[in-house]
């Protein structure tokens, strides 16, 4: 399969006057053409940071100070910024963003929106775009009439749709939804799973899903990486996550989900909070809240280790020392 | 034999309502006096009845805006009913208060009961012991620029509980201690945005309990705090259910949340109850479209889903509350109407009644019992 997205050791940090908060620390993942990754983890845990990354909307104080993100074959974080808006931003790489609910401007009709993207970046006229857009929303299950709309007429899961629509419209080969159903209720929120499903698969393309939800993520990942404070823990497929999972927090996250079906078993938790990014503690990150912990985990960094193939997990508990 | 629900209390009945209904006026313009357009109401509650035993962890579920909450806040009197019955079983210590300053509430039945939608407002106050509210948000419902010993202390002072400074110092700490903020005397003077979500949540819990209240509606106490921490506050307010004896209505969207901590369910829908039962029953087996379109919308993690699309049997969205469908509310956006003749002028035409499919498992749906003979029994 061929590689769509390489990042390598991403490093985003935001300089606030409290100190430096490392909310992305060293994150590496690929993802190969029409594969869609899950990105899991607790709030805070620098999953958006790492999408914004992606896309080079971090917000200030946030700065990208190292790493590599390797698009197509080339490095994105070397192009100039008037570059990566021109070629890349939304042609390339586009968003479904968080909240989408407040994502849309209230005072232009959502067929206005749509077709700024058109003659913004394929420079067609506003018929030429209107035409396009009719197109978009009835690919999205939208009835075309309700370009005319404005977002306050239309429900949560219609301005999800449109958002989608967005998102889509240029055809990028790589789309990161950032928590897409948040807010939504579980109907809703199924229905646009399956529009993001059946889009996926019709058009082959990528993407990246974040969100804290595992059991949305397995929904459609191929891959998934669990992430914990600035860092990813654990990355495989889902089969390997799901079924086989290494970390300790990974096998914590999953059992604390309630399931509808099966035997009632006990829910747990992880005790404690994440860590303050400001200043993480020495060795694991993950070791203060871990009930596997050992002497080497609050004193040196786990390596990261390929435990069958393509499945990664950083702990100790899987290192050969 | 049809058996119909109804809310009839017994000795172990903490609370019940019936025919409950809360609805919110719209606002008039002149213009719509002029034309005699009539007044218009969203029926944010539209006919509920349920009954709480001693000790339950009631679920009430359904997607927002289907009137769970405000549902919640009537019991409490925090919004005001348009009708319908709210019967409390008091303890003696509020009859005994409310004595003191020469009221007598409307007693409704055998068991001693009292009607709480029946008491004026300036005598609620002493019902606040009796019942709290455990609230969804902990960032919004903490006043951020009191300290949380400030936080807990108000209701003592409101209430009069604890003469001295000391004595409200120590419930205090002992409220802290109870929800695990230990030492509580570190905790005291932080403010809440020094606290985590769970922290948070914690005071929130032991706000509401400070005044040791019985009965506890809990909106949603969990579902804006991470999926990781979320039952270990779960397990708190189970163990303080246990040690202090409380009952729970237990406000939730999230089914598979509720298949773990509640007893019993209500599903509802636009304003009504659509499904009623114990709630292992009615998440295994469950009988009303929209309670197994529900279900079947809710995401597990196992990845073989990822190959398949998710069926939903359900259409069309949320009718808005203020325009209710006549006959079934539900039925816009049934597939069971679609493809059932026989129960169709029934669906258009009536409300169904809540009707026993199997023991204690109600369900509101043509789909269930001779329709004639509901029929008739409703015009008895």
């Amino acid at each position: 399969m061929e590689t769509l997205l390489e990042v390598k050791d991403l490093k985003t940090y935001f300089y606030t006057t409290k100190g430096v908060v490392k909310a992305v620390d060293g994150v590496s993942f690929t993802l190969n053409k029409g594969e869609v990754m899950g990105l899991a983890g607790e709030s805070g845990c620098g999953k958006s940071t790492t999408a914004y990354s992606l896309i080079r909307l971090v917000p200030p104080p946030g700065k990208i100070v190292g790493g590599k993100i390797v698009f197509e074959g080339k490095n994105i974080l070397e192009l100039s910024d008037e570059e990566f808006r021109k070629k890349y931003r939304w042609k390339k790489i586009s968003m479904i963003f968080q909240g989408a609910m407040n994502a849309l401007n209230p005072v232009y009709t959502i067929g206005d929106q749509l077709a700024e993207v058109f003659m913004l970046h394929q420079g067609l006229t506003k018929t030429e775009a209107m035409s396009k857009v009719y197109e978009l929303l009835e690919m999205v299950g939208i009835d075309p009439k309700r370009a005319r709309s404005y977002p306050h007429e239309l429900s949560g899961g219609m301005k999800q749709r449109v958002m989608i629509a967005m998102a889509l419209a240029l055809n990028p080969p790589l789309v990161i939804a950032d928590e897409p159903t948040t807010a939504l209720d579980v109907v809703v929120q199924a229905q646009i799973m399956n529009l993001l499903k059946k889009l996926q698969r019709e058009k082959n393309v990528s993407i990246i899903l974040i969100t804290h939800d595992l059991s949305l993520i397995a929904e459609i990942a191929d891959k998934v990486a669990i992430m914990y404070a600035g860092k990813i823990v654990e990355y495989g497929t889902a089969e390997q996550i799901y079924l086989n999972p290494q970390h300790p927090y990974t096998q914590a996250l999953l059992r604390s989900i309630p399931r509808l079906r099966g035997e009632i078993s006990k829910l747990e938790w992880i005790p404690g909070t994440p860590p303050d990014l400001i200043a993480p503690p020495p060795g694991c990150r993950f070791a203060p809240r871990c009930k596997f912990r050992m002497d080497i985990c609050t004193k040196e960094e786990p390596p990261t280790i390929e435990v069958e193939p393509g499945h990664f997990v950083s702990c100790w508990l899987h290192a050969k020392k | 034999m049809v058996k119909m629900f109804e809310p009839i209390p017994d000795e172990q009945t903490i609370i019940y309502v019936k025919s409950l209904k809360t609805w919110f006026p719209l606002r008039r313009s002149i213009m719509d006096a002029i034309k005699r357009i009539p007044p218009r109401y969203v029926h944010a509650v539209d006919g509920v009845s349920f009954k709480i035993q001693d000790g339950d962890t009631f679920g009430l579920a359904g997607e927002s805006g289907c009137g769970k909450t405000t549902t919640g806040k009537t019991i409490l009197r925090l919004v005001d009913p348009t009708s319908g019955v709210i019967g409390y079983h008091p303890r003696k210590r509020l009859l005994d208060e409310w004595a003191e300053n020469g009221y007598e509430p409307p007693v409704i039945d055998d068991y001693g009961n009292i009607d709480i939608a029946k008491i004026p407002p300036r005598h609620l106050k002493p019902l606040r012991k009796e019942m709290q509210m455990i609230f969804q948000d902990p960032y919004g419902s903490l006043n951020p620029r009191l300290t949380i010993y400030k936080i807990l202390e108000e209701p003592l002072v409101i209430h009069k509980i604890g003469s001295t400074k000391e004595e409200r110092y120590d419930i205090v700490a002992k409220a802290l201690e109870a929800v695990k903020l230990t030492p509580p005397e570190e905790f005291m003077n932080r403010y809440p945005h020094m606290l985590s979500g769970g922290q948070r949540q914690r005071v929130v819990i032991a706000r509401a309990l400070i005044l040791q209240p019985k009965f506890i509606v809990a909106d949603e106490p969990v579902s804006m705090l991470d999926v990781s921490i979320r039952a270990e506050i779960l397990e708190l307010m189970m163990e303080l259910k246990n040690r202090m004896g409380l009952t729970y209505l237990f406000i939730t969207h999230d089914l598979a949340l509720a298949r773990y901590i509640t007893n019993k369910i209500a599903i509802m829908y636009l304003g009504k109850i659509v499904e009623l039962g114990p709630t292992r029953r009615v998440l295994e087996n469950p009988q009303h479209p929209y309670t197994k379109a529900l279900i079947a919308a809710i995401p597990d993690p196992d990845p073989r889903n990822r190959h398949i699309l998710r069926e939903l049997p359900i259409k069309g969205e949320v009718p808005s509350a203020i325009n209710i469908p006549p006959g079934c509310r539900f039925r816009p956006r049934c597939v069971v109407y679609d493809n059932t003749p026989r129960i169709q002028k029934y669906c258009e035409a009536i409300e169904p009644p809540l009707i026993e499919v199997e023991k204690d498992h109600y369900v509101s749906c043509w789909m269930h019992g001779e329709p004639e003979e509901i029929v008739k029994l409703l015009k008895k």
